[in-house]
């Protein structure tokens, strides 16, 4: 296993170069100058401007730059606001950011998990027939939708949950729900499915003939088998909800890395923008390999 | 927009002897997809939608930018949806809104098979040098999400519903490339495909003949999600500001102006809502039956 987290993690750096490069061609794709918004400033304080950022230099030169900068740590300043290092709204921000994303992925799984296997167990019966179509219903809801309804119902009319901010427990349960519960619905639809099938594998038949009864079969035999396929959209899972909260943090006015990105893309905040979306990228990378390795974790028998 | 919804239909051909696929076949997915009646259900909401899309100048009373109504008017008979803030009609906007995402939804999917399909293919066909280029840049590609690419596009080329087709496009092609070199990684080794080889098939026509016509199914699975996706990509962006500029009424710009009045006049948020999430239950529904259609004995 340790050899296995090795090859993995040594695999995770040309794909990692490949990101960064491919969000630094983009952002640097654009025709003109950050500096051509038609502010008057004499010539010499747009070279020193030009000189500060390297954008002097050609192409391939500012990415290695870059790349040193980013490998020492250093994420880049914002082209907007001088002075404002990436690095600072990262370590300012993420962590309310990962909050709100682990919250919701308690959500996702928490419910997710138990329903479909409820719904697994009961399978053509009443209780499957609610949980599936309550999941398909749940999956087609966009986060934003979900939210929005979310506020109408119980912040304006029943005025149960405190809306906007951040920093109680309270505040967290309404963002999490409507971010986490669209993948519930997901999570649940995966769980019943893949139940389903262990249930019929010869194994189960084994466990049933020896004389486990039904509770002991599903929980002590089915159970972790059927989780592979949840733990493998793991990995899918973390990037939705890293991106879905996006619009969750504005809509719910948290003062998460989201409302930032989105921020830095419409206020044309180039070297925010890529510094962001580079530690996102990373982040998902790194995420990707954590779930491979509890994947191999779970199941002895993949061998790579 | 049509030749989207068979995708690789046009390189299929019904042959009459060594076709992978044959047409009884077809027939007979067809059939299980009948009996399926919610899937049928929502196909039919779906061409429902695409008329609409298609004839929204003759169905709608006025233009999507046209002022001068009563603003935030209820709905009642002259306008079936209320009215916005501006005094535009709200019908007018929701069924305009739906060739936003029509075209988001069908134009980002016919790049990502126009990149994804060839890709998958030679890679899975051909192999070696070819395929681990193709894995390792779909390796690339999965650690960026959808939404992280579309913000990448939008910062080189602006907020535009082109650019969002474009990216969420190029977003999406490794999933189909992928999902098409294991097809044709499963198919190639099937008795027929030697069949073909010894009866002196060239390489090509053996991929493009026998080959291919065996994807067709999972692809059009995975294109119907990918459309689904699509569409609540669109509309994700449209509601940060990302996507479609005003006036255009895509359905994501119509929630967020909304939702300002979600009190005064839900009115302007319940119905684009309502339209976002039928056509995405509805696609999502006739993925399924798709699914079982293709597949009867898995899942």
């Amino acid at each position: 296993m340790g050899r296995y987290f090795t090859r993995r993690l040594l695999t995770l750096i040309p794909a990692w170069f490949g990101v960064t490069l491919l969000a630094f061609a983009f952002v640097h794709s654009i025709p003109g100058g950050p500096f051509d918004t038609g502010a008057v400033r004499p010539p010499a304080t747009t070279a020193l401007l030009e000189a500060h950022y390297h954008l002097d230099k050609p192409l391939p030169l500012q990415y290695l730059l870059y790349m040193r900068s980013v490998l020492t740590g250093d994420l880049g300043e914002s082209i907007v606001q001088p002075g404002l290092r990436v690095s600072t709204i990262v370590t300012q921000r993420f962590p309310t950011s990962a909050e709100l994303g682990a919250a919701a992925l308690l959500v996702a799984l928490g419910i997710g998990i138990p329903l479909g296997l409820v719904a697994a167990v009961h399978r053509n019966r009443v209780a499957d027939r609610i949980v599936m179509v309550g999941a398909t219903i749940g999956y087609a809801i966009p986060n934003f939708v979900l939210s929005i309804l979310f506020i109408l119902m119980f912040g304006l009319y029943f005025d149960l949950f405190p809306l906007g901010g951040w920093g109680r427990p309270s505040r967290v349960v309404l963002p999490a729900l409507a971010l986490g519960l669209p993948w519930a619905s997901f999570i649940a639809r995966l769980t019943r499915a893949s139940v389903i099938e262990t249930l019929q594998q010869n194994y189960i038949r084994t466990a049933r003939a020896k004389g486990a009864g039904p509770t002991r079969v599903v929980v002590h035999h089915a159970f972790r088998n059927a989780l592979m396929p949840v733990t493998t959209v793991t990995a899918l899972l973390i990037a939705e909800l890293i991106t879905g909260s996006l619009v969750i943090e504005s809509l719910f006015s948290i003062p998460g890395m989201g409302q930032y990105l989105t921020a830095s893309v419409l206020g044309s905040d180039y070297t925010m923008t890529l510094g962001l979306i580079i530690f996102y990228a990373s982040l998902l990378l790194i995420a990707n390999v954590v779930v491979d390795v509890v994947y191999l974790w779970l199941d002895p028998r993949v061998r790579y | 927009m049509t030749q989207t919804a068979t995708p690789a239909g046009t390189s299929y051909e019904p042959r009459p002897s060594t076709t992978a696929r044959s047409p009884s076949s077809w027939g007979d997915s067809w059939r299980r997809l009948r009996r399926h009646r919610l899937a049928i259900a929502s196909l039919a909401f779906l061409i429902v939608v695409v008329a609409v899309a298609i004839l929204a100048p003759l169905i709608t009373t006025s233009g999507y930018g046209e002022i001068g109504f009563a603003p935030l008017e209820t709905p009642s008979w002259h306008h079936i949806m209320g009215t916005d803030e501006l005094g535009r009609d709200s019908w007018s906007r929701v069924a305009y809104g739906a060739r936003i995402s029509l075209i988001v939804g069908f134009g980002s999917q016919a790049i990502a098979l126009a990149i994804g399909l060839p890709l998958g293919a030679i890679a899975g066909f051909y192999g070696r040098l070819s395929d681990t280029i193709l894995m390792r840049a779909t390796d690339i590609m999965f650690s960026l999400p959808t939404i992280l690419v579309a913000l990448l596009f939008v910062t080189a080329f602006g907020t535009s519903v082109e650019v969002l087709t474009l990216a969420i496009g190029f977003a999406t092609w490794p999933t189909l490339a992928r999902l098409v070199r294991a097809e044709v990684l499963r198919t190639k080794q099937l008795d027929f495909i030697e069949a073909a080889e010894s009866l002196g098939c060239s390489r090509a026509r053996i991929l493009r003949v026998h080959v291919l016509p065996h994807t067709t199914g999972p692809v059009i699975v995975q294109t119907t999600f990918g459309i689904s996706q699509a569409i609540f990509t669109e509309a994700f962006l449209s509601f940060i500001g990302l996507g479609a500029q005003p006036p255009a009424p895509s359905w994501g710009r119509l929630l967020v102006d909304g939702f300002q009045y979600l009190r005064t006049a839900s009115h302007l948020v319940i119905f684009p809502g309502l339209a976002l999430f039928l056509t995405i239950l509805a696609l999502n529904t006739l993925g399924d039956g798709l699914r079982d259609a293709f597949d009867p004995e898995g899942g």
